[in-house]
């Protein structure tokens, strides 16, 4: 026995962030390979077999404690066993909702349990979708490779189970599926455990290497030393021909490593651990691979009744854990790929003569196995770790900070903005449907929707993709995700319901988006779509005005051959789908029984070289911080017509250099209510791209410059979804010439390059009109624009990017 | 050619992938998706996924 020794540092504190929870302390299975019962340490026949409710209590109270203390933004707790299933849906409710009830209000609950798969059913799944905990599965392979261990007791194949379960999480629990752990044997044959696990659908495989130690090697053959790196490379190299359908932590983390970043396990990589255990009994312990070291390896003599998490913090395990390169043998550290293999897992390091100061017993693999990813790294681009970023063409990048930009700018931010849009409705849904504020039936709903949404993406991507363009979609999905952040974190139950009145319609939107989209795409679904406003809308189409009487908070809307049918209460009506995509069909386009209902299409503001969607009926277009106008009747939208005509020829023949990038990039145009004072009003909202909102003002030239000018909140905001030009921490506060008080850095910046616009506008009427007013007008705001760019460039906030572009600015003023 | 932003690309990911994608966090103020991996979970447990 031989136990590491690093004396107890205060300084080298750091706390933790994981925990895995033993449930369960027995098994159904009897896997021969398992480090809990067929290892060195025993202690599992002492223990409790289920963790009791007072420990379960007093670990959730443990565990947020920890978290308050320590300020920690998120706790990923594991449930884990032996098999965790095996202590039942009463028990594991009880735990989950411990949890979440201690720690909310204090940090945000990464809940996950991963088991054998052999007792997951559908009600454990709908437990865990109510809590919102993610699953994790082990299988080793096809059904030969698994069955080469993962047996019951009996010697009975446990393959079937698991295959049912993985299907019933892909099939009906997609948003549960964490992914699949496979255990390697180098007796199996590599591609064909890859091939069968790739069909399996898992968002995410890891592939362990079996647990030894130097007094217990791993087995090989008597010809080679490195197997284990032979029989995981054949799989890299299909991995990366196959364009890397699916992650792999393992090899996502040594190319992550490779390239300076972390790595996402702790069996690579010189990453701090953050780990603790806690046991049945309510024992803390360390990693629980350490049970192959030997007897009482993970032991630290702690537990949740008598000590708090920052003593095992202290623990010489845990502190021997975060000395990254120092706390490594001198083998290691003078390795060339330390740094992305960090000496391999701690209980791979164990010699009973020495402890842990060697290597892996895995070294050689290891060592082998990261140089060939180097070098194919070297060789050809492998993206790391799977996900591209947008990336902005230098010249666009010139051509924004010049101030007007161009059409290919606008098209590369709209791009960046398909995605982001992407990951928000993804971000919608996974919330939604964990989170334990929304209720069953409005869960049921968001399915429904997801489930044809997601179909649409791979049948018909182009009706999507026009409908996900509307920039109010961005907007209601930042509003759904902080409603459902906030209630999550909201510290008890008492009164939650009438604290989110609105959530349960914000998250039925979903199903609008996706009934616009099959209206767009012509294709068929039914989805339930909440009434606002006496209406039922369809984003990017337009509205049904309902009677006011008409009972029901939500419509059915099937869209089907070409038809849309909305019921809602005891009423109906049917559109033509084509004429709402056509934008034709009026108020009289409903054909219905019961009471009377009226279309209000989306118009259209034309102009040679732009259209532009006059956006009056959008539940969620009240983004812009000012009123929005009521739906304009057929003689308002005429006048806006024929100001918007005007307006953009002015644009045209006197700033043409604005001209491109409005064309490209402007797609609405959202009415506002007049100013009581009379004055002009605009506003751009950064959650809303693409989308200015206007009070129509009194000529077509003051449009012009209203547009030009907020627009280039528009493009500036886009922009920095990409990229920081300042430091976002910094607030220290900046005076703007042309407004009392002093602003933050970000709104001086917007106001500076709104302002390079209106400089533009003047100088160009100067120039043509050769008015004196427009001359003075100019002056006056090239002062104050090179005034506040100067405020910018010395601020002492600016990234390398953001010098940049203030250098571009203060150039295109001079001019 | 600038420097790869700091949002990711997910215009060819399947919108079905999403909520599941686990390398990637959400910038939630912005709802922008930021490719590294989470610096809060470190060395993550092995023996689960």
């Amino acid at each position: 026995m031989s136990r590491p020794a690093v004396p107890p540092s205060e300084s080298a504190l750091a706390p933790l962030s994981q925990f895995v929870l033993k449930v369960h302390s027995r098994c159904d299975l009897a896997c021969d390979h398992c480090y809990v019962y067929e290892a060195a340490d025993q202690s599992w026949r002492g223990r409790p077999m289920a963790m009791s409710d007072e420990v379960i209590s007093r670990t959730a109270q443990r565990i947020a404690d920890h978290a308050a203390a320590h300020a920690l933004d998120t706790v990923q707790v594991v449930l884990h066993g032996g098999e965790p299933l095996l202590a039942g849906q009463a028990r594991l409710r009880r735990i989950v909702t411990e949890l979440q009830g201690a720690l909310r209000g204090i940090g945000r609950l990464d809940l996950r349990i991963h088991t054998n798969g052999v007792l997951l059913n559908e009600d454990f799944c709908e437990l865990f979708a109510e809590h919102g905990v993610k699953v994790g599965i082990s299988i080793d392979g096809d059904r030969a490779a698994n069955d080469r261990h993962r047996r019951y007791a009996d010697g009975r194949s446990s393959y079937d189970q698991v295959i049912r379960a993985i299907g019933l999480l892909h099939d009906r629990f997609r948003e549960l599926y964490a992914g699949l752990l496979c255990t390697i044997d180098i007796a199996n044959d590599p591609l064909a455990v890859y091939q069968s696990l790739i069909k399996l659908h898992p968002p995410r495989i890891d592939f362990l290497l079996p647990h030894a130690t130097w007094d217990h090697p791993p087995v090989r053959t008597p010809a080679s030393d490195s197997e284990y790196a032979d029989w995981l490379t054949v799989i890299f190299d299909r991995w990366v021909s196959d364009g890397q359908r699916v992650r792999i932590r393992t090899f996502d983390s040594i190319l992550s490593t490779l390239r300076g970043g972390t790595s996402l396990t702790e069996a690579l990589g010189l990453g701090p651990t953050a780990l603790a255990v806690i046991e049945t009994d309510g024992s803390y312990e360390q990693v629980d691979s350490l049970k192959a070291a030997f007897d009482g390896a993970p032991e630290t003599g702690m537990n949740v009744f008598d000590h708090a998490l920052d003593a095992v913090t202290q623990h010489p395990g845990i502190l021997a854990r975060q000395q990254g390169v120092a706390g490594l043998c001198r083998t290691c550290q003078d390795c060339p790929v330390v740094t992305s293999c960090g000496g391999g897992l701690y209980t791979h390091r164990h010699r009973s003569s020495n402890g842990f100061a060697n290597p892996s017993v895995y070294c050689t693999d290891l060592l082998k196995l990261i140089s060939h990813i180097g070098n194919r790294v070297r060789a050809e681009p492998i993206e790391s770790p799977g996900i591209r970023t947008h990336v902005l063409g230098s010249l666009q990048f010139r051509a924004l900070a010049a101030g007007p930009g161009d059409g290919a700018a606008m098209a590369q931010l709209a791009e960046a903005q398909r995605s982001l849009v992407r990951s928000l409705l993804g971000a919608v849904y996974q919330q939604g449907m964990t989170g334990p504020e929304v209720s069953a039936e409005v869960k049921a709903e968001l399915q429904r929707a997801w489930s044809l949404l997601t179909a649409l993406d791979r049948e018909r991507p182009e009706g999507l993709a026009a409908t996900l363009r509307h920039p109010y979609i961005r907007a209601w999905a930042i509003r759904c995700v902080r409603q459902l952040r906030a209630a999550a974190a909201w510290p008890s139950d008492a009164g939650r319901g009438r604290r989110v009145p609105g959530l349960a319609a914000d998250l039925g939107h979903l199903g609008a988006i996706a009934a616009a989209a099959a209206v767009r795409a012509g294709t068929s679904g039914t989805v339930q779509i909440p009434v606002l406003d006496d209406a039922v809308h369809l984003p990017t189409l337009g509205r049904l005005v309902v009677d006011p009487q008409e009972t029901g908070q939500t419509a059915t809307v099937d869209v089907a051959g070409g038809l849309v049918a909305v019921r809602l209460g005891g009423s109906g009506w049917t559109l033509a789908g084509t004429d709402l995509v056509s934008g034709v069909a009026g108020p009289d386009a409903t054909v219905g029984r019961g009471h009377a209902a009226s279309w209000q299409p989306l118009r259209t503001l034309c102009a040679p070289g732009i259209r532009v969607v006059l956006e009056d009926t959008d539940p969620y277009r009240d983004c812009h911080q000012r009123h929005p106008a009521p739906r304009l009747t057929d003689a308002e939208f005429a006048q806006w017509q024929r100001q918007f005509r005007a307006a953009w020829q002015e644009i045209e023949c006197e700033h043409s250099a604005y001209a491109a990038a409005l064309a490209a990039g402007l797609t609405t145009l959202m009415p506002l209510a007049a100013a009581t004072d009379g004055g002009d009003l605009v506003a751009a909202a950064r959650d809303a791209f693409g989308a200015v909102a206007v009070a129509r003002p009194a000529d077509p030239a003051t449009l012009a410059l209203l547009l030009i000018e907020e627009f280039q909140q528009v493009k500036l905001g886009a922009l920095l979804d990409l990229y920081d030009l300042f430091d976002p921490a910094d607030d220290h506060l900046f005076h703007a010439p042309w407004r009392e008080g002093k602003h933050l850095l970000g709104d001086l910046l917007q106001g500076t390059y709104a302002h390079l616009a209106v400089t533009d506008f003047w100088r160009a009427r100067q120039r043509l009109a050769a008015d004196p007013a427009a001359g003075q007008q100019f002056e006056h705001q090239r002062a104050q624009t090179r005034d506040a760019i100067e405020t910018l460039a010395t601020s002492g906030s600016l990234t390398p990017l953001g010098t940049w572009f203030i250098g571009e600015m203060r150039h295109s003023v001079e001019q | 050619m600038m420097a790869p932003s700091k949002l990711a690309d997910l215009r060819d990911v399947p919108l079905a992938e999403l909520p599941i994608l686990s390398t990637v966090t959400l910038d939630e103020p912005l709802g922008r998706v930021i490719s590294d991996p989470p610096a809060a979970v470190r060395a993550a447990f092995s023996s689960a996924i």
